[in-house]
């Protein structure tokens, strides 16, 4: 039973997800509709569940003062505290002079900024190490990488127009290697994506892959 | 000929439709035109319901007695139901004419009249009903330039209905409009008229000449897309209108023309009201057969081999080095005695990706469960924790294990991209999992957990369908499932025979698809592109 | 030990070192290399010049302070120029974190940037009004289309809309001239063009990571953006093109040699790899 009910909701909601794109009737619609609000309801809902979680994870552990309780506990605590005072000044973070804008300004923006900035050396460091030439695909990989990369910026313009006396530009070269080569490749992955998708689809809705039922 | 159509105004208008007639009725209001014909007595003698249609063509050119264009219109469906018509006057090269045009309802199943027809399109028509409504042009007015030139398929969403108005206005100077009442009277003008009307500027007409905006106060239509279509010999303008449904109660067009000087209610022109039309919905957008015929042909593929699948269990698939490194890779964090760290992406569970990494995660999960071993899967989406948490639980339990599993091994870190991605880093580097496997969608993260595995020495596989995030993978990771191979890995790794034959379903729907695309390129090089085109995903909602 | 195995051996920290400083040295000695414009840049510039003074534009500011060096760039350039064509700007936000990236861009505006005068002059809530967030992705999209005052009954400030002479009329996406996406993600392009662009057939023009900006391009190609701009060096594109010396300009020189560096390691790993594959 604890596995019936499930897998008969998920039958019939993945059927009428199915149908609605080929059915424009209120009768296809209608439910349709209340699904896709349900579904808004209970993934909002679900951010309660996600903080709770965090607490029931982390508090035992800063109290009996585990490993690395410490970081466990400023983070806690930073959510307690951007939390409350989201409340308390009552969500207006765009005010210049609330103390919410102050966290965006001045903690938010630079964390967020230096972790996508390590992007560019671990960018760099895997360059050095996995770009290499161990086969002809990968050769003509690394040609093509090295390339789009010139070509991208300004540097790589000059040199090429430079180099050849114009012959070649390389931002048109650029193009070509985006529009064609890669464009295909693309398609080819997106294409057998698509497929696996439905087909893991299928299999979910006729309730053959149920791992994800807890008995 | 250019020059004659030029300077020959031109008046077109828009029908309303006729379709299927359920329940016998008068119609509402008055019709102005004239009727003739065993079509004009359904017609009139019970209101209207309108179902997807499908313009087939309009004449390109008026006919010699300089007073019709006629558009064309097939219905799908039983031949006794009507469809609708859009027809324009002009006055040839004299003019505009004061009463351009005259209402004609008529049936013609012997498809009569088909030489006006688009070459394409010319033929087809079986079975047609043509409404005209009587445009009105005041002598003023006379002296826009304006064309008519065709129409393109269309069709109803929604259920309701869908009509199409059309104006090519090499000056830009005009806009095309439509009213509606609901009881037959005439001069009701929509609340907006708009024009976007931008000048043309040399030899190539700008995008859009015309700009129809649409809205009616009592909520029975309202004007839902607006298309420009290209190609045609210059830019047209495509209105679309969309009943609201449960209005029951019938009602009927006006087209008109609106000068674009505007101030916006100096109309050229007006058509009277057409038949009473309501809405009736429909059970099938015949737009979409094609994706239904691609879907139903993939789904049949999937239930022929799993069909195959239940009378032998000889099923060969091939080999996905990825998926088994995935069995390889947890065996040797047991063997190292450290835990196994799986990430399922940074998408909700609406995304088919976070789906099968759950599904992959019940099996990761089970292994680990069985080999006494531990794992950490970090969630960035509470909704996906909660599967998640569920998942492993039950793995354990399905392993026999349920007492070793710990709920704080799934936990939830942010809702923060790189907040989260942060927390798995740290994961990373405090617990040292000597297996990290990252299956789902992922986006800028990719590069910065995968790198930071690799200085924490981990076995890595990766896998996920986003296209743009592949290189990262592959460049930092042992192995990666590329797109379609993160669909296969819970089928792949249940080695259940019927599963297993899904996955050889979707290698032969890939046969078809290659089939499909090497005719289409063909038949496209060949000059024919009817082919493709019924391939052509529509646009509208 | 050798070079080569010091070189197979190379601690990973001394590239990001590398790394460092081939990214600071030209933000304190700028190169400012000439570069060519890009098409898809130049349609931007050219289709909000012929927006006509006093209409309205729907700008959907979609990112956050990670992709903000590419995309903010763009946005400052971006008000300059509809501010300069006394173009009014509605901003509305579907990532949480945007409407103060939006609110400090418009501020660097009005005082002046890159060499350009200010725009003291112009009013919130009259010229320019920030919407602010919601929540509901696609939905918000499909609602303030037909709509805005179903999702948003107030501004960033708590204002009602109807307090704002800029919204007087502006009831939907047919009361906007055209719709500018700068987007980082999801949600936004995708998704502004499936239910926005492609339903209401409105003018739009998006920015992007360059990185995002492959799988927009057949949007351009199919003329449902009248313009793409992509990463930091379409930024710079559209900064050349008003004349505005700004912070993409600069940041291409960064571009310039963090892309020379790449590929140094890229050549350098290899070299490293033949050196050692001649080794038995």
């Amino acid at each position: 039973m604890k596995k019936t009910i499930p897998l008969i909701v998920t039958f019939i909601t993945g059927v009428i997800m199915t149908v609605e794109y080929f059915s424009p009737h209120p009768l296809v619609q209608h439910p349709k509709a209340a699904i896709e609000k349900w579904g808004i309801s209970v993934m909002s809902a679900m951010i309660v569940l996600g903080t709770l979680n965090i607490l029931i994870v982390n508090l035992p552990r800063i109290v009996r003062k585990e490993r690395d309780w410490m970081y466990k506990a400023i983070m806690v605590a930073a959510m307690i505290a951007t939390a409350g005072l989201g409340f308390y000044e009552q969500g207006k973070f765009d005010d210049k002079g609330s103390f919410s804008n102050w966290m965006f300004t001045h903690l938010l923006v630079p964390l967020q900024s230096t972790m996508f900035a390590l992007l560019a050396f671990y960018i760099t460091s895997a360059a050095f190490r996995a770009f290499r030439a161990r086969s002809v695909e990968a050769t003509l990989l690394l040609a093509a990488a090295i390339i789009v990369m010139l070509g991208r910026v300004p540097i790589g313009e000059l040199l090429s127009a430079k180099l050849t006396g114009g012959a070649l530009n390389l931002p048109d070269l650029v193009s070509w290697i985006n529009d064609v080569p890669n464009l295909a490749g693309k398609r080819a992955i997106m294409v057998g994506a698509a497929l696996g998708a439905i087909s893991t689809g299928i299999r979910v809705i006729l309730g053959m892959e149920r791992s994800y039922l807890a008995g | 000929m250019k020059k004659q159509l030029e300077t020959a105004g031109v008046l077109l208008f828009l029908a309303a439709g006729v379709i299927l007639s359920a329940k016998p009725g008068k119609p509402v209001g008055g019709e102005t035109g004239q009727a003739e014909g065993p079509a004009r007595a359904a017609a009139e003698a019970r209101p209207v319901s309108m179902r997807p249609a499908e313009v087939l063509g309009a004449a390109d050119r008026w006919n010699d007695s300089g007073d019709a264009l006629r558009l064309f219109v097939r219905q799908s469906g039983d031949p006794e139901k009507q469809a609708l018509g859009v027809l324009v006057s002009e006055g040839g090269g004299s003019g505009w004419k004061p009463a351009a045009a005259q209402v004609v309802v008529h049936r013609d199943p012997s498809g009569k009249s088909t030489g006006s027809l688009l070459p394409e399109t010319a033929g087809e028509i079986k079975d047609q009903i043509t409404h005209t409504l009587t445009a009105q042009i005041p002598p003023d007015k006379r002296g826009v330039s304006m064309r008519l030139r065709a129409v393109t398929r269309n069709i109803a969403s929604n259920g309701l209905m869908n009509i199409a108005a059309l104006a090519l206005t090499p000056d830009g100077r005009v806009a095309v409009g439509i009213e509606l009442s609901r009881d037959g009277k005439a001069g009701l003008i929509p609340d907006a008229f708009r024009l976007d009307a931008s000048t043309a500027d040399g030899p190539t007409p700008l995008p859009i000449a015309a700009h129809l905006v649409f809205q009616d106060k009592d909520k029975a239509v309202k004007a839902l897309e607006e298309e420009k279509i290209s190609g045609l010999a210059g830019d047209v303008v495509l209105v679309s209108l969309q009943a609201v449904p449960g209005g029951d109660k019938p009602f009927m067009l006006r087209a008109g023309f609106l000068a674009a000087s505007a101030q916006a209610r100096d109309e050229i022109a007006v058509s009277g009201p057409s038949l009473p039309v309501a809405a009736e919905a429909a059970w099938f957008n015949g737009l979409r057969l094609n994706v239904a015929l691609l879907l139903a042909a993939v789904a049949g593929l999937i239930f022929w081999f799993m069909w195959q699948a239940k009378r032998s269990a000889n099923l060969y698939v091939r080999r996905i080095p990825g998926i088994d490194a995935i069995e390889e890779a947890i065996g040797r964090a047991t063997e190292m005695g450290r835990p196994v760290l799986y990430v399922p992406g940074i998408l909700d569970m609406t995304n088919i990706q976070t789906i099968s990494s759950m599904l992959i995660l019940g099996k990761v999960a089970e292994m680990v469960a069985e080999y006494d071993s531990d794992i950490v899967a970090p969630n960035m989406i509470p909704f996906v924790r909660e599967v998640a948490a569920d998942v492993v639980k039950q793995a354990y339990y399905n392993a026999g294990r349920p007492d070793a599993f710990k709920p704080e091994s799934v936990p939830y870190l942010s809702q923060e991209q790189f907040a989260f991605t942060a927390g798995v880093n740290g994961i990373m580097l405090r617990d040292k999992p000597a297996a990290n496997i990252y299956l789902g969608g992922f986006y800028a993260e990719s590069l910065i957990l995968s790198e930071t595995g690799f200085q924490a020495k981990a076995i890595q596989v990766a896998g996920t369908a986003e296209v743009t995030q592949l290189p990262f993978f592959i460049a930092a990771c042992d192995y990666t499932l590329i797109g379609e191979e993160l669909f296969a890995a819970s089928a792949y790794m249940s080695k259940d025979p019927r599963m297993l034959s899904t996955l050889k379903a979707a290698d032969w729907a890939k046969m078809l698809f290659i089939g499909l695309i090497v005719i289409g390129s063909v038949s496209l090089s060949l000059g024919m592109p009817q082919f493709s085109q019924f391939f052509e995903i529509a646009a509208m909602k | 030990m050798n070079l080569r195995e010091r070189l197979t051996h190379l601690d990973r920290r001394w590239l990001f070192l590398l790394m460092g400083l081939a990214l600071l040295a030209p933000l304190l000695m700028p190169l400012k290399l000439p570069f060519a414009q890009d098409r898809m840049v130049q349609d931007i510039y050219d289709g909000i010049e012929k927006i006509p003074p006093g209409s309205t534009v729907l700008v959907s500011s979609d990112f956050d302070p990670a992709s903000a060096p590419e995309l903010y760039p763009f946005s400052v350039a971006l008000y300059q120029h509809l501010f300069q064509r006394d173009i009014k700007v509605v901003v509305m936000s579907l990532w949480p974190a945007a409407p103060p990236l939006v609110t400090k861009a418009i501020d660097e505006v009005k005082k002046g940037v890159g060499g350009k005068p200010g725009f003291a002059n112009k009013q919130y809530g009259t010229d320019y009004i920030n919407l602010g967030f919601r929540p509901g992705e696609i939905l918000v999209i499909k609602s303030v289309s037909d709509d805005i005052r179903s999702v948003y009954s107030a501004d960033t400030q708590g204002g009602r809309l109807d307090s704002y002479p800029i919204m007087n009329g502006v009831n939907g996406m047919k009361d906007f001239a055209a719709m500018i996406n700068v987007s980082a993600g999801y949600p936004g392009i995708k998704e502004w063009v499936q239910q926005v662009q492609s339903r209401y057939g409105v003018r739009m023009a998006c920015a992007t990571t360059a990185v995002a900006a492959l799988d927009y391009i057949p949007y351009y190609k199919s003329g449902q953006l009248f313009g793409l701009s992509a990463g930091m060096k379409g930024s710079a594109d559209y900064e050349k093109i008003l004349g505005v010396d700004g912070k993409a300009i600069s940041g291409l020189d960064t571009q310039n040699i963090g892309h020379l560096l790449i590929i140094f390691a890229i050549v350098l790993g290899n070299a490293v790899y033949f050196l050692g594959r001649r080794k038995p």
